[in-house]
């Protein structure tokens, strides 16, 4: 019996950051959370060439992406991965970015530097290969 | 001497009475506060009670207050501490069979089906508690039925005369999903009709289409003896598409089966009237 | 008679006592309470009890307490506001070495560090390692941690020395080199930055499509030449730009890692704290 309180009261301190700020009343769900896609097919663009560009990816994914199987290891995928590089850059670095990412993608050697994520994929985000971000948070 | 004794047994008798009845003022204030759904008061005045409850004879009652509260507020690692604090300070047999359903509620919910089993298994063995089967096996069917096991959940839920609710809506979810070795059988034969199986027409349409496209422009290179061509164009393309067309046949049947259960869910949490986890 | 009269008298006491007795909720037992709280790492709960005893706001003590409780949430500004009001109490040596190591933690150096002025020795030796501390985190160099190390007791300066005398965590690499390595040879800048498989990978992948551009040319199938020939190039220049950029990575992580061992290492000394004026339990 000694031995079971130990443990409580051991184990006691490992949550006791819960009640380090007041909550409320919250009901857990019975339904099981599903992620949201993965993808956003939404066109809304700032401007001409970024409505162009993901018209692109968007059919790419449309005809091919979505029924040729999970191919790409990575998250984001490397089609979003290019999306956002260009958008957080410009179309230079973004493709440079991108050539980048796709030899990683053949890479079968060692993948092993990389975080997996929640979904299993490994995180690859492009804010780690800006040149601009002189201290992008690493992995 | 005499008065003086008598006097000084009822001293000690009035200071016990005194701290029985703060203690017992305490109590009625943290349930207040829990009664007005203040949970994160009601924790601190039941911890307040166990503090000056020197001879811990309410640490039952504050326990089970203080992991009540936590559960009310979505903490169930918190609500499961507790509850076993409370179950070592049980007084009596159903205190500690209540308390202990309790933590199986909370597995149940949080979807620790081999905890919850276990947990149900060592009280189905106690001797103990043989007179609470029904209530045993009640909870079982609740965690078969968490753990996405419907056809397991019905059985279990059939060997209870009063919750045929409960079964009936197991079997029908057990009806209503989707196979999903089904799935990949069709589309091993014929490309997209997995798709087609759990509604995903467009899907179905584009798999068979491509799947089709470089069958054809494979066999005709191998025919035309381009054979580079012909591994190429098969490898690289057909069976690309071919696997795709099998995983997403399986996905979609595995999602639309999330759906389904999800849907049984949320139903149950808003609208079943009997006990629940 | 009287004996009657005696007793019934008697049996009305408690509940003219608890008529005037605030319960559990005298200041003495609040307090009790609150320590048992602060103790079992309970220290919203436990600081809201104190500010309940200190409704006044004149114990010094208590407000002391509060600081500290709000100091272990991580809650660092309300930490700073209660000890800076202490700085002139009896309490004020403490909680000037406490707002110093709340600027450790805020990475904020410039205010604090250059004060401190204490009259205890071993908060003077505490305040004077935390102030060097906060200068590395702004900027961590084999040089400042040295002054570091020297100003510790010889065990401590063995451990210290022990973590960052490692060679390997002070080696860099330099972007351009990889560039220019990945410019020459295809993958070397990667495989410098010893990121092996993609080294490998890009030589491949760039050689094959060179070789196969090379071999068309050759057979003078120029569209399909030139095709391969863009891709080749594609890839390289991905490949030079990844280089440099894995050259970047590479040394962000030897810092990130630096940095790491730096905050466990003042950890372990609960950043030369004295743990009892951190609250004591038992």
């Amino acid at each position: 019996m000694k031995i079971v309180w130990l443990i409580l009261v051991f184990s006691f301190s490992l949550f006791a950051q819960t009640d380090w700020q007041r909550w409320q009343k919250s009901e857990i769900n019975y339904a099981e959370k599903i992620d949201d896609p993965e993808r956003s097919y939404s066109l809304r663009a700032d401007n001409p060439f970024e409505f162009l560009l993901k018209t692109a990816a968007v059919t790419y994914w449309f005809f091919i992406s979505d029924v040729d199987g999970d191919n790409c290891p990575f998250d984001p995928s490397c089609s979003s991965f290019f999306l956002e590089s260009v958008k957080a850059t410009n179309i230079v670095e973004g493709t440079l970015m991108f050539a980048d990412r796709f030899t990683r993608d053949f890479n079968v050697f060692n993948r092993s530097n990389y975080r997996i994520t929640n979904r299993g994929r490994l995180a690859d985000p492009p804010e780690k290969y800006l040149l601009s971000t002189a201290r992008p948070k690493v992995k | 001497m005499k008065s003086r004794w008598l006097l000084f047994i009822l001293e000690i008798f009035f200071q016990q009475g005194f701290a029985q009845i703060q203690l017992e003022k305490q109590l009625a204030f943290a349930e207040s506060l829990f009664a007005q759904e203040k949970y994160f008061d009601a924790i601190t005045e039941a911890k307040r009670l166990s503090f000056f409850d020197s001879t811990d004879q309410y640490s039952f009652k504050a326990n089970n207050l203080i992991a009540e509260s936590y559960r009310q507020g979505g903490k169930l690692s918190e609500a499961v501490h507790y509850f076993t604090r409370a179950e070592i300070s049980s007084h009596d047999k159903m205190e500690l069979f209540s308390t202990k359903i309790e933590i199986i509620k909370i597995n149940v919910l949080r979807r620790a089906f081999y905890l919850a089993d276990h947990q149900l298994n060592e009280l189905e063995k106690d001797q103990r508690f043989t007179a609470e089967n029904s209530s045993l096996q009640y909870w079982r069917g609740w965690n078969y039925l968490f753990h996405d096991d419907w056809q397991k959940a019905a059985e279990v839920f059939g060997k209870i005369d009063s919750v045929a609710t409960l079964k009936n809506i197991c079997e029908e979810v057990q009806k209503k999903k989707y196979s999903v070795s089904f799935a990949r059988g069709i589309s091993i034969a014929l490309p997209g009709a997995g798709q087609f199986y759990t509604g995903n027409y467009v899907s179905g349409i584009l798999s068979l289409g491509w799947n089709v496209l470089f069958g054809y422009l494979t066999v005709q290179a191998f025919s035309a003896e381009r054979i580079f061509d012909g591994m190429v164009v098969g490898t690289m393309l057909w069976l690309r598409f071919y696997n795709g067309n099998l995983s997403n046949a399986e996905k979609f049947a595995i999602e639309k089966n999330e759906l389904i259960k999800n849907e049984t869910l949320d139903y149950l949490q808003k609208n079943y009237q009997g006990l629940k986890p | 008679m009287r004996r009657i009269f005696f007793m019934g008298l008697l049996s009305l006491f408690p509940s003219i006592l608890i008529s005037q007795d605030d319960g559990l909720f005298t200041p003495e037992k609040r307090k009790a309470f609150a320590d048992y709280l602060f103790c079992e790492k309970d220290f919203l709960r436990a600081a809201e009890e104190y500010e309940a005893v200190n409704s006044d706001n004149q114990n010094d003590s208590l407000k002391y307490k509060i600081g500290l409780c709000f100091l272990k949430m991580g809650e660092y500004e309300k930490a700073k506001n209660d000890f800076s009001r202490l700085r002139n109490s009896s309490l004020g040596e403490e909680s000037k070495l406490l707002m110093l190591k709340i600027a450790f933690f805020q990475n904020d150096g410039n205010k604090e560090s250059t004060e401190p002025s204490f009259k205890n020795e071993a908060y003077k030796t505490a305040s004077l390692r935390l102030a060097s501390a906060i200068k590395i985190k702004e900027r961590i160099t084999q040089t400042n941690l040295i002054s570091l190390g020297n100003m510790l007791d010889e065990n401590d300066k063995v451990d210290f020395n022990n973590i960052f005398s490692n060679k390997e965590r002070w080696q860099r690499k330099s972007p351009f080199a990889a560039a220019l390595f990945s410019a020459m040879v295809p993958g070397a800048g990667k495989i410098y930055t010893e990121n092996y498989g993609d080294g490998i990978t890009s030589f491949i992948v760039t050689g094959l499509f060179a070789f196969l551009a090379y071999d068309n040319f050759r057979a003078h199938h120029n569209t399909r030449a030139w095709i391969f020939t863009g891709t080749a190039a594609f890839f390289n220049a991905g490949n030079i730009y990844g280089s440099y950029i894995s050259a970047r990575n590479y040394n962000l992580e030897r810092e990130e890692e630096l940095n790491n061992e730096f905050d466990s290492f003042l950890n372990s000394k609960n950043y030369f704290v004295p743990k009892e004026i951190e609250g004591s339990c038992k």
